[in-house]
């Protein structure tokens, strides 16, 4: 097996735990002030933004993780038939093979082709996924600085 | 002009909530996560710095009307 797919969930996950942590304890310690003053205002839509980036980033750990683990059974699937994977590709290795190899090859190699394309597709509608909540939390947090930089 | 218990207390927690702000914008400029797609990596990292940014503005704001 060659060409896992890039990310690393447990950063992804303690970047996500860490925000929403952070975000729990800054509405904890603003609490006590009114939601209409000032920095009750500003606390409360900074933490509703930085927990949103968290929890994407949490999920999207986890949808890497499940990613990288059917990557690799479905590898050990595709040795055990005496096919390789490269990234998200069955591929047949080289080297002087029997007919029933070939066969057993050709047998297998379309499942674990559907699986590894379905196993894809997932981590691609994921990672469109947090980037998009990602690019909305910084969007709707730099208009948040912007407001509150304006002389009142 | 002589300042109340009450807005005393509230800016303890204005304070509070300063303090708390800046410590989560030191934190969260250290985070490094790896995404495993350029367009996801870029936008964590856009938002790792708009985060703290926008935590040591709070922080300033709450100073400010302490």
């Amino acid at each position: 097996m060659t060409g896992m797919p890039a990310g690393d969930p447990a950063s992804c996950s303690h970047m996500g735990g860490t925000l929403r942590r952070r975000a729990a304890g800054l509405a904890q310690a603003a609490y006590p002030l009114p939601a209409d003053s000032a920095t009750g205002r500003l606390a409360g839509a900074v933490c509703a933004q930085v927990d949103r980036a968290g929890r994407a980033l949490q999920g999207y750990a986890q949808d890497l993780a499940e990613a990288l683990a059917t990557h690799e059974r479905l590898a050990v699937r595709a040795a055990a038939a005496g096919l390789d994977v490269q990234g998200w590709r069955v591929v047949e290795p080289y080297g002087i093979v029997t007919v029933p190899t070939i066969q057993a090859r050709r047998e297998a190699a379309p499942d674990l082709q559907a699986a590894l394309d379905r196993g894809n597709a997932r981590l691609g509608r994921a990672r469109a996924a947090v980037t998009r909540e990602l690019q909305a939390a910084h969007a709707a947090l730099a208009q948040i600085a912007t407001r509150a930089e304006l002389p009142t | 002009m002589r300042r109340t218990p009450a807005s005393r207390s509230r800016d303890a927690v204005r304070l509070a909530v300063a303090a708390e702000a800046r410590e989560a914008a030191r934190e969260v400029f250290t985070l490094d996560p790896i995404l495993g797609d350029d367009s996801a990596q870029r936008a964590a990292d856009a938002f790792v710095e708009q985060a703290a940014m926008s935590l040591v503005v709070l922080a300033t704001v709450a100073e400010e009307r302490a």
